[in-house]
C-alpha cells in the first residue's frame, strides 16, 4: 500500500471528493427526482467494485486492475468524483501501456479513495432524501 | 418521437444515468450489461438504435459490432468511449458505428447523437425504399429500368387503385395491351376479369355486339344470346384497344356506357348495369382525331381522365439490351439453343437501331436470330441484314464481315439453319422469314416478311386466326390490326394508282 504523501489526492478533504458543479449538471440532466437513485447506484457500484479492485491489487494482476479502474473511471467522472476519476484514469492508462508500478500505485490510490468517495455520496443522498421529506 | 433503444453498459450506475437521459427524451430503453445479452436481445428485437460501451465483460463491444456486421444487421450504433481508446473508436466506426460519445457526457450530447444515428438509419432506409421503387427493371410484364419506364411504373401504380378511365397512347409495339393488363393487375380488381377488345379487328356492325353482346335473333346469324365484353368484364377491367377506329355511332353508345355503366344488348330493350373499369388505347393522336371529327369530343374527355403515353423503345436507352437479353434467354430455352448473350458489337448495334416497330420489332429480330442460329453469343453476322445496314457504322460491319459469308467457328456457333449467313439464292418470302439476298444486297422490307409469315400461318390453320396467332406467339388482335393496316395501305395504293 502506498502512503498518502506520495498521492496528494488521497489527502484531499472529503469536501473535494465530489464536484458540486458536475452534480448540479447531472441533476439538471436527469431531474431532481432521479438524482438520488442514480447517486445511490453509484455508491452501490463503488461498494461492489471495491473488493474486486482490492483482489486485483493483492494479486498484482495489472490486466484486472486495468479493467476495474476503467469502469471506476467512467462512473467517477460521470458522477463528479473527479479525484477518484483522475486516479482511476492514471491507473487505467498505465495498465494499458504496461507501466506496472504506476498502474499499481495509482490503483492503490483509487482503492483508498473509493470508500471515502462512497461515504460522501451517501451523505449527499441522505441530505437530499431528508430535504424532500414533507 | 419514441424509439426503442438498446443500452449495453456493464456499469449499473452509468446505465442508470444514460437511461435517465434517454427516457427524458421520450425513448423506451432496454438495458443489458454484457455483449452476450445484447446479441441475444438483438436476435429477438430490432431497436431503433444501440448505445454500446466498448469495454464489456465477456464479449467486447467491438466483437458485438463485428457479429452484427456478419449478420447484416442494420442497427445504428452509438459507441460509448473514453479518453485513451481512440483506436477502438476508429475500429468501431470502421465496423459501421454511426457515431460515438466520450465519457463523461451530458443528456443533450447523447440526445443529439442518438437522434442523428436514428435519423441517419431512417434516411438510409428511405433511400433503399426509393431505390427499390424507382429502379425497378421489371414491372407487371414490362422489362426496363430507364427513366421513362420508372415514370410509367409510378403512373400505373398511382392510377391502378382508382376507377378512373385510363387512356393509353403510344406507337405500335410499345406495349399498350401490356400496360392495360398491368393497370388491371395492380388494381383492386385484379381478381376480376380483364377483357380486351380490339376495336379495329371486326366490322363495325359486329363491334357493337362484340362489346355489348346481343340477344337471339338480333341479326342474321344471332342464333343465341351472347354476352359482350362489357358483361364479361363486370367486376374487372375492359380494355378497348385501337379505340380511334371505333365507328362514330358506336362511340355515342360507348359514351353512355362510360357515363352510366349501363348498356343494352343488341336487339334488346333491357338495360344492364355493370361495374367495369375502362382502359382504352390508340396509336394515333386522339386529339387530332377529335379535330378531324373522327372521334367524339365528349367521349374523348370522358375517356381521357388519366392519360398514359408509352415511350418508344428508342427513347428507353439501355432497356433495349435488357429486353433483348430477356427475349434471347426465353427463345433459346424454347428453341433448345445455347445462346447466353450478345457480343459487345451486337449490343452497340442494338442500342443504335431506331426500332420503329418498338418492342415487337425487337422480339421478331431476336426470335429470327435464335431460330436461324445456334451459338453461345449472338454475333453481328447473325443479325438480320436490315438491322446491320440500317444501324451499324460501316467500320463495325466491316470488322465482322468475314463471319457473314461463311459458317461461324464450330466452337462458337452451329449453323443450324442460317440461309441469311451465306451468299445464297433468295428464299421465297412465303417459305421462311430469312428473306435476304446477300449476293445482291437487296433487302425485303420487314413488314413483307412479317406479312408473309402471318398469312402463311393463317392459311396453315384454315383461316383460324386465334390458332394462327397462338402458333406465331402473338395476340389475335395483332393479326387483326396488321391485316387492317395492310388493307388500308393497299387501298391507298389503289387510289393513288
Amino acid at each position: 500500500m502506498h502512503s498518502n504523501t506520495m498521492h496528494p489526492a488521497t489527502s484531499a478533504p472529503d469536501e473535494e471528493l465530489l464536484d458540486d458543479a458536475t452534480v448540479a449538471a447531472l441533476e439538471a440532466d436527469v431531474g431532481q427526482e432521479r438524482l438520488v437513485p442514480v447517486m445511490r447506484s453509484f455508491a452501490d457500484e463503488l461498494a461492489r467494485r471495491q473488493p474486486m479492485l482490492q483482489s486485483a491489487l493483492e494479486a498484482g494482476d495489472v490486466d484486472a486492475v486495468g479493467r476495474e479502474t476503467h469502469s471506476i473511471k467512467g462512473s467517477a467522472l460521470t458522477f463528479g468524483a473527479l479525484l477518484l476519476g483522475a486516479a482511476a484514469r492514471r491507473a487505467n492508462d498505465a495498465s494499458r501501456t504496461g507501466d506496472v508500478s504506476t498502474a499499481l500505485a495509482a490503483a492503490s490510490e483509487v482503492a483508498e479513495l473509493m470508500p471515502r468517495t462512497r461515504g460522501v455520496v451517501l451523505r449527499l443522498v441522505t441530505r437530499r432524501t431528508e430535504a424532500r421529506r414533507p | 418521437m419514441t424509439h426503442e433503444i438498446l443500452l449495453v453498459e456493464d456499469s449499473t450506475a452509468q446505465a442508470a444515468v444514460y437511461r435517465s437521459y434517454l427516457e427524458a427524451d421520450g425513448h423506451h430503453v432496454h438495458a443489458v450489461d454484457s455483449g452476450e445479452a445484447a446479441l441475444e436481445y438483438l436476435q429477438r428485437r430490432q431497436p431503433a438504435a444501440m448505445l454500446l460501451d466498448l469495454q464489456l465483460p465477456g464479449i467486447q463491444g467491438l466483437e458485438v459490432m463485428s457479429r452484427l456486421r456478419e449478420q447484416g444487421r442494420a442497427v445504428p450504433v452509438v459507441v460509448i468511449s473514453d479518453h485513451g481508446s481512440t483506436d477502438n473508436v476508429l475500429e468501431a466506426m470502421r465496423l459501421g458505428a454511426a457515431d460515438f460519445v466520450t465519457k463523461p457526457f451530458g443528456r443533450s450530447r447523447l440526445g443529439v447523437t442518438v437522434a442523428n444515428a436514428i435519423r441517419q438509419r431512417e434516411l438510409a432506409a428511405m433511400v433503399e425504399t426509393y431505390r427499390d421503387r424507382f429502379a425497378r427493371d421489371r414491372f407487371h410484364g414490362f422489362i426496363g429500368s430507364s427513366l421513362p419506364m420508372q415514370s410509367l411504373y409510378r403512373i400505373i401504380e398511382s392510377a391502378a387503385p382508382s376507377k378512373a378511365t385510363v387512356f393509353i397512347t403510344g406507337e405500335s409495339g410499345t406495349g399498350k395491351e401490356l400496360c392495360a393488363a398491368a393497370i388491371h393487375a395492380a388494381s383492386r380488381r385484379s381478381d376480376g376479369p380483364f377483357v380486351a377488345v380490339n376495336c379495329a379487328a371486326l366490322p363495325r356492325d359486329l363491334m357493337e355486339s362484340e362489346i355489348f353482346g346481343h340477344v337471339k335473333g338480333a341479326f342474321t346469324g344471332a342464333h343465341r344470346q351472347r354476352d359482350g365484353a362489357a358483361s364479361l368484364a363486370d367486376g374487372g377491367t375492359l380494355f378497348l384497344d385501337e379505340i380511334g377506329e371505333m365507328d362514330l355511332d358506336l362511340q355515342s353508345k360507348l359514351l353512355r356506357f362510360v357515363q352510366t355503366g349501363q348498356f343494352q344488348r343488341v336487339g334488346s330493350g333491357e338495360t344492364i348495369t355493370v361495374d367495369v373499369r375502362i382502359v382504352c388505347a390508340t396509336n394515333r393522336d386522339p386529339l387530332e382525331m377529335v379535330r378531324q371529327g373522327r372521334f367524339r369530343e365528349d367521349l374523348y374527355y370522358r375517356l381521357h381522365v388519366v392519360p398514359i403515353q408509352l415511350p418508344a423503345l428508342r427513347e428507353r436507352g439501355e432497356d433495349v439490351l435488357l429486353i433483348a437479353r430477356s427475349f434471347l434467354a426465353r427463345f433459346s430455352l424454347e428453341e433448345g439453343k445455347r445462346f447466353e448473350g450478345y457480343t459487345p458489337e451486337c449490343e452497340q448495334l442494338l442500342l443504335r437501331h431506331p426500332w420503329p416497330g418498338n418492342v415487337r420489332e425487337l422480339e421478331n429480330v431476336v426470335r429470327n436470330i435464335v431460330v436461324l442460329n445456334d451459338a453461345q453469343q449472338v454475333r453481328l453476322s447473325m443479325l438480320p441484314p436490315a438491322l446491320l445496314q440500317g444501324s451499324a457504322p460501316r467500320d463495325v460491319i466491316a470488322a465482322d464481315a468475314p463471319a457473314r459469308v461463311g459458317p461461324p467457328p464450330a466452337a462458337e456457333a452451329t449453323p443450324a439453319a442460317a440461309p441469311s449467313l451465306r451468299p445464297a439464292t433468295p428464299v421465297p418470302v412465303a417459305d421462311t422469314a430469312a428473306t435476304v439476298s446477300m449476293a445482291t444486297r437487296e433487302v425485303v422490307p420487314l413488314w413483307q416478311v412479317e406479312r408473309a409469315a402471318i398469312e402463311a400461318a393463317i392459311a396453315r390453320f384454315d383461316g383460324n386466326i386465334p390458332r394462327a396467332a397462338a402458333a406465331l406467339e402473338i395476340s389475335p388482335s395483332t393479326i387483326y390490326r396488321k391485316r387492317q393496316s395492310w388493307l388500308e395501305a393497299e387501298k391507298v395504293l389503289g387510289e393513288s394508282a
